[in-house]
């Protein structure tokens, strides 16, 4: 499964050197090793060319699909065919289209969820280890016992008891991922905040806000990206989770999650093709955000 | 190590006590009414006024968490709006089940995993393909809904080849249940002499903790690689071989000083496990805390709700500081924070 | 001889390019002496001091040369991991200059060094602690039987030398290796580390090979010298003669303050040569004060001659140098 969480790291393996020249002159040359990277090897590849074809997908895949994805028909679990590639449902609505219609809601949620998470959590982050304080060690604190919590057991209360909106997906989501960021940009504040150009920056009257924009967010960029793409990934996973056990999208819009689930009763049956296609979509999109992760991770680890 | 001991424990009480706070805050700030839900909308205001007072809700915020507090000083979660049999009984009827399943995934996860991630981490240029082919794997397994590949393997192992049985439950419906002991299924059927129970049903666990195990596995594999070559590549192995020790006393250095990342690492799977049981207790028909949690919400049973998060979380810390505790003792260096 | 070197060299790769670290050292110690290699940074010392036990890091290779311990060559002669681990910590000792990353920080050091002990003499647990609480006292610990249950991070810099020190000599080897073994502590405690150091050698009846960057450090230590530059020798001769004449400008360099020779004349500008790339004739052309293209120092690479007297010097300028610096020594 995904984790919201990042792994906790054993070691940082950066020799200071480098540490001190992204510091100072910012992810420009991260971003030449990402691309390095991304030109040499397979798998990045691979992945950007996933989460590219899932994004073409969220925006053009309702216009491309062959059939109407709610209209029911009597063509009721059909098995995969010339008409229906991936065969019908117990509704009789083409799999196919439906499985390309769906990344427009998942990935909507996603990428709003995990801007949501990004701007607040990072906020919080960054002005409470700014400023410190005993208001900024109590938002800490509340970030860090937010994840005590089991994550899709509040998600599903909330969902359920706010009656299934989008928003409220969304809202949970990002909330439930807001820690991440926080922490990250805590670690990237307190990393720099007693290096000698801050103090100097500060010396020469900048005030902390244009300290922490331009110093601490640039190098924050690469960890944060890094991070987005993984909350992504969870933030679609998560969506087609509560689906799946009906505190999610509902049906009939067309949502991997709920799509797994109506087909879930088939299976032993030996109807396969309602469940697995949603889920090999959904199986290859997290894993294509999940490449591209790992591609950003290990440039920021293994510094040449 | 005492003192360290104790002091992660009064870290996790607070966050006990606030999770449990504000899950029964939520609870009554959001917007649903477990009344309704309980007398229907058709009830007469004073069918509605006598539940609602019944079930606590007409009391201030205030003294409702005092009443839910001191309950739990009792030791008592209140009893469930579905039954209104004990809260507590009916987690502790659900709670086995899930934890077997969870300890068994882990088990296996750590058991495969930890080899797997030794391996990853030696020798970069003999053995290339299999170590790309591991990399790929675990960043691959590790980003999968087990909710979906525990259909899959349903349909692979259950329909095409029938290796294990139906996903219907933890028993075959001929089987019969052992009389409980521990409400551990697993120990109770050794404990009553009921082998056939016994491995009945492990072979119903079987897919369900293969489906957990593939999900965390990869994790695993490249946590204890991330560990195993930090500690290769250290001073001191090098120097230790500078000493003329053995190959095998290295490899036990390296594995031992290796191996406390994944101690977190684990803990941490652990909670997003017990947390996420639910998809999969769903998929396989298991009644385990999982599904008696997501049934009370879809009810709106909130005393089953909150005992069921409170027992959730005080497992996961729980968890977290044994964790603590093994890493401590692994690396000494940490005792004295 | 007891310990004799010859033609040794260390390759090592970095980003795809192959860089020498040690081009074809030779060197020798004799039976109880003590011996000094120094060098400026970047000379290729520590790589050395691996190599002498057959050792390197992950991406560094030996590729010629011979290190005999009274006769068995551990390099070049074939020997497996298993047989050079016979050597290794119980014939010839390494001492590393960063102690506490040496050691293992999950396990006491005691125990590190009776394991050691056991691993090499097969002794029981009983008589492993007894030699390494002797080795531990021998260094100069105090109260040795209470320092074995420390841990290393609850040493102190100079505490930790000491262990690693009593771990290179507590199977009595023949030849101890001291990798700077004092550069990275305080200046107080370095005196006090190398007597420690040399007493506990002196007792074991060790050879040493003491290897550094502080040439004061290593005057009232060393028998003999030999000055490293950019992996090669340059130069050897006894310490005192080293001291009075010496006839190779990297030498001077590092006697200048010794010498009281302020001149800047005999500085080496610059920084370290580039072992990937280095030019024809002499290595250090671009940083010698001395060159002189006239005697060769653009196109021939200088061998190691024999100026008398056991003292050897690679360089075409050497009679020069050693006028200079007598002249300005008087």
């Amino acid at each position: 499964m995904a984790l919201a969480e990042p792994l906790p790291s054993g070691e940082e393996q950066q020799s200071p050197v480098t540490a001190e020249r992204e510091v100072i002159l910012g992810y420009p040359t991260l971003r030449s090793h990402i691309m390095h990277k991304v030109r040499r090897e397979t798998l990045p590849k691979i992945g950007l060319l996933i989460v590219f074809a899932t994004i073409f997908l969220a925006i053009f895949g309702p216009l491309l699909a062959p059939y109407n994805t709610t209209a029911a028909t009597n063509l009721v679990n059909a098995a995969p065919s010339a008409a229906h590639w991936f065969g019908t449902d117990g509704s009789g609505l083409d799999i196919f289209s439906r499985v390309i219609a769906a990344p427009r809601i998942d990935v909507s949620i996603a990428l709003l969820a995990t801007a949501l998470a990004l701007v607040v959590g990072s906020a919080i982050g960054l002005f409470a280890t700014f400023y410190g304080g005993w208001l900024g060690a109590l938002a800490i604190r509340a970030t860090d016992t937010l994840q005590a919590f089991p994550a899709l057991i509040l998600a599903i209360i909330v969902v359920v008891l706010t009656g299934h909106g989008i928003g409220n997906i969304i809202v949970v989501i990002a909330v439930l991922n807001m820690p991440l960021y926080a922490r990250l940009m805590r670690g990237e504040v307190l990393r720099i905040r007693d290096r000698a150009f801050v103090e100097a920056a500060r010396a020469s009257g900048l005030s902390d806000l244009a300290i922490a924009w331009r110093q601490v967010l640039p190098n924050a960029t690469a960890p944060v990206v890094a991070q987005m793409s993984v909350t992504i990934g969870w933030a679609i996973l998560a969506t087609a989770g509560l689906s799946f056990l009906g505190a999610g999208v509902l049906p009939p819009t067309p949502e991997w999650g709920s799509m797994i689930s109506t087909g879930s009763s088939g299976i032993i049956l030996g109807q396969w093709w309602p469940s697995v296609f949603p889920g090999l979509a959904m199986a290859l999109t997290v894993f294509g955000f999940a490449v591209v992760a790992d591609t950003i991770q290990t440039a920021l680890g293994r510094e040449g | 190590m005492k003192r360290y001991v104790a002091s992660r424990l009064l870290q996790v009480i607070p966050q006990l006590v606030i999770v449990a706070i504000v899950t029964f805050v939520l609870l009554r700030l959001l917007p649903a009414n477990p009344v309704t839900e309980i007398v229907g909308p058709t009830a007469t205001q004073a069918t509605y006024a006598l539940e609602k007072q019944r079930l606590g809700l007409s009391a201030s915020l205030l003294s409702q968490l005092g009443t839910f507090f001191s309950n739990i000083a009792h030791g008592s979660f209140g009893n469930s709006w579905q039954t209104n049999l004990p809260v507590r009984a009916e987690i502790g009827q659900h709670l086995p089940i899930t934890l077997q399943l969870i300890v068994m995934a882990t088990v296996v996860a750590l058991l495969v995993g930890i080899p797997l991630g030794y391996v990853l981490s030696t020798g970069s240029g003999r053995r290339r393909r299999q170590h790309r082919f591991l990399r790929i794997f675990s960043l691959f397994a590790g980003s999968q809904p087990d909710f979906w590949w525990g259909l899959v393997f349903i349909y692979l192992f259950f329909y095409l080849v029938r290796i294990f049985p139906a996903p219907l439950g933890i028993l075959s419906p001929i089987a019969v249940a052992p009389q409980p002991v521990t409400g551990f299924i697993l120990i109770d059927s050794l404990l009553r002499g009921q082998v056939g129970t016994f491995f009945d049903a492990l072979d119903h666990f079987a897919l369900p903790v293969l489906t957990l195990a593939f999900v965390v596995v990869g994790p695993i594999i490249r946590m204890t690689s991330q560990g195993m070559r930090t500690e290769v590549n250290a001073d001191y192995v090098l120097y230790a071989r500078a000493a003329g020790l053995s190959r095998p006393r290295i490899a036990l250095y390296i594995v031992r000083n290796g191996l406390a990342p994944v101690l977190t690492l684990t803990g941490v799977l652990f909670g997003v496990l017990l947390g996420g049981a639910v998809l999969v207790e769903t998929v396989f028909s298991l009644n385990g805390l999982g599904v008696y949690t997501l049934q009370s919400v879809l009810a709106l049973n909130y005393p089953s709700i909150e005992g069921s998060v409170v027992v959730m979380t005080a497992i996961a810390l729980l968890v977290y500081i044994v964790m603590d505790i093994l890493y401590a003792l692994l690396d000494p260096r940490v005792r004295n924070r | 001889m007891l310990f004799e070197v010859s033609d040794l060299s260390v390759e090592y790769s970095s980003l795809g390019e192959i860089s020498r670290a040690v081009n074809g050292v030779s060197l020798s110690v004799a039976s109880g002496e003590v011996v000094g290699i120094v060098g400026e940074s970047g000379s290729g010392k520590s790589t050395l001091a691996l190599a002498l036990l057959g050792l390197t890091r992950r991406n560094a290779r030996i590729t010629a040369g011979s290190v005999r311990l009274e006769g068995t060559d551990l390099v070049g002669g074939g020997l497996s991991e298993k047989q050079l681990r016979q050597f290794r910590g119980r014939r010839i000792g390494l001492i590393t200059q960063n102690a506490r990353s040496s050691l293992n920080p999950t396990i006491r050091i005691g125990k590190q060094i009776a394991t050691v002990y056991a691993t090499h003499t097969g002794a029981k647990r009983a008589d492993a602690r007894a030699a390494a609480i002797a080795a531990l006292r021998l260094v100069g610990i105090n109260d040795p039987e209470r320092r074995f249950e420390a841990y290393p991070h609850e040493l102190s810099g100079g505490m930790a030398q000491r262990a690693v020190i009593a771990m290179a000599t507590v199977c009595r080897p023949d030849v101890v290796i001291a990798d700077e073994a004092t550069s990275r502590l305080d200046v107080t405690i370095q005196a006090q580390i190398l007597d420690d150091l040399q007493r506990a050698v002196q007792e074991v009846g060790s050879s040493l090979v003491l290897i550094t960057q502080d040439l004061g450090v290593i005057a009232n230590y060393a028998d003999r010298l030999y000055v490293m530059n950019a992996g090669e020798v340059i130069e050897t001769a006894a310490t005192s003669l080293l001291f009075a004449a010496p006839g190779h400008p990297a030498s001077v360099s590092l006697l200048e303050s010794q010498l009281d020779l302020s001149e800047l004349q005999f500085r080496l500008r610059g920084l370290p040569v580039d072992g990937r790339e280095l030019p024809e004739g002499c290595w250090l052309q671009t940083r010698c004060p001395f060159m002189d293209e006239g005697s060769g120092c653009r196109t021939v690479h200088p061998e190691l001659s024999d100026i008398g007297g056991g003292h050897e010097v690679r360089c075409h300028r050497t009679t020069v140098v050693v006028g200079r610096a007598a002249e300005l020594a008087r």
